[in-house]
């Protein structure tokens, strides 16, 4: 009879435990708060990106453009700009917006991506 | 003989169950999320990201594109939350150009018809300029306008692909330099202030947001301060909190002459005892 209870005990813990995730995870999650650059969907992460080509246009600017870019891609700042090249394709960018990415894309690259 | 006593230990595992399962879920291992909207960013991300369209509109002067931007940052008071960014930028000797490129938003969110230069097109004419005298009239005419920049808030829906380029019409912030035309420190004021207040105003007489205000620091160093974060008062009204004990210099604008030998009027009461006033100048475009 003990063990029976046992049993049922942690059973019941089990029940109570799985359905507290179903609720906490698909029915009612928390709330997505504090999020971070990279975390953003792709489209607004392309946009970041062409406001980092928009904002540092000089060559002398592109040490902080890269830190910029590393709010996206911490290990890979070309990876951030190459991410934004194939969204704003998708989303149909305006030359002149993928001609600014474009330009940001190659003197990251030739600037060695900050490393 | 069946147990009449309700099977307590099966409802206490399952409440013991429960609270371990909203603190797994809420707490040790919440959904962690991704494809988020730049409103959920903590603060000190969306400051990143504000900076940056601050950045960004001082070099593009697309103000459509940096007000779509910032709505989706869906701030309640964009007005404050614009001057405070700003604001905390130059105290903080920040990037001044994301404080100069807030304060014209800021500015503009009062002043619907404020147009800027791009500084990208200062630079290129600058750099043409100083590359061949023959690239001077090619690059000095102006694009042609596409179209004018919107000016109401967008949604938060994709909305960049289709922005005008913005136009290339005449700077408040760039042109003439400007020059000191009146200096008053009204002791019959009494009001005990030790504040440096500057307006900067076109040949108008209009205020002009966004002007960089550059005073000299007892230490020797430099501090910068802009015009337009006081909209209420004044597009051109900047003030500086002076120490009583020091002189200072101050320029106006990247080619204004400096003003020197700056100090807390001191004025003498009818009880005899001295008090400071504001000291208050005024510059205009030449």
């Amino acid at each position: 009879m003990k063990k029976r209870r046992l049993i049922g005990f942690f059973l019941a813990i089990a029940l109570g435990l799985a359905a507290a995730l179903v609720y906490g995870w698909m029915i009612q999650p928390a709330q997505p708060v504090n999020t971070t650059l990279d975390s953003m969907r792709p489209d607004y992460q392309a946009d970041y990106v062409l406001m980092v080509a928009e904002s540092y246009p000089q060559q002398a600017d592109l040490p902080f453009a890269i830190e910029m870019l590393r709010q996206l891609n911490q290990n890979d700042p070309v990876q951030a700009v190459d991410q934004a090249l194939l969204t704003a394709q998708q989303l149909g960018y305006s030359d002149a917006d993928m001609h600014l990415l474009a330009g940001l894309e190659l003197r990251v690259r030739q600037y060695g991506g900050g490393e | 003989m069946r147990d009449k006593h309700p099977p307590l230990y099966l409802l206490t595992g399952i409440i013991l169950g429960i609270l371990a399962g909203l603190l797994i879920a809420y707490v040790i291992l919440p959904v962690s999320y991704a494809y988020t909207t730049p409103d959920t960013l903590s603060s000190s991300q969306k400051q990143v990201y504000a900076s940056l369209i601050g950045r960004a509109y001082l070099y593009e002067a697309d103000s459509g594109r940096a007000f779509s931007r910032l709505a989706l940052l869906q701030e309640s008071d964009l007005n404050s939350a614009l001057v405070a960014q700003a604001q905390q930028l130059v105290a903080a000797g920040g990037d001044t150009e994301s404080a100069r490129g807030l304060a014209l938003l800021a500015a503009e969110v009062n002043q619907t018809n404020l147009v800027i230069t791009p500084l990208v097109q200062i630079t290129e004419q600058s750099t043409s300029i100083t590359e061949t005298p023959d690239a001077v009239t090619a690059t000095s005419t102006p694009n042609p306008t596409e179209g004018s920049p919107t000016a109401t808030q967008p949604t938060a829906t994709l909305f960049f692909t289709l922005t005008p380029r913005p136009s290339a019409t005449s700077s408040p912030t760039q042109g003439a330099p400007y020059q000191m035309v009146s200096q008053s420190g009204d002791c019959a004021k009494n009001d005990k202030g030790a504040l440096l207040i500057v307006n900067v105003l076109d040949s108008d007489g209009n205020g002009i947001p966004g002007v960089k205000i550059e005073i000299s620091l007892p230490n020797g160093g430099s501090e910068d301060f802009y015009t337009g974060l006081y909209p209420e008062i004044n597009n051109g009204y900047a003030d500086y909190t002076m120490d009583a004990n020091t002189t200072y210099t101050i320029r106006v604008g990247s080619d204004g002459q400096p003003v020197t030998g700056l100090q807390v009027p001191q004025c003498t009461g009818s009880d005899g005892k001295s008090y400071t006033v504001d000291l208050v100048l005024t510059f205009k475009q030449q």
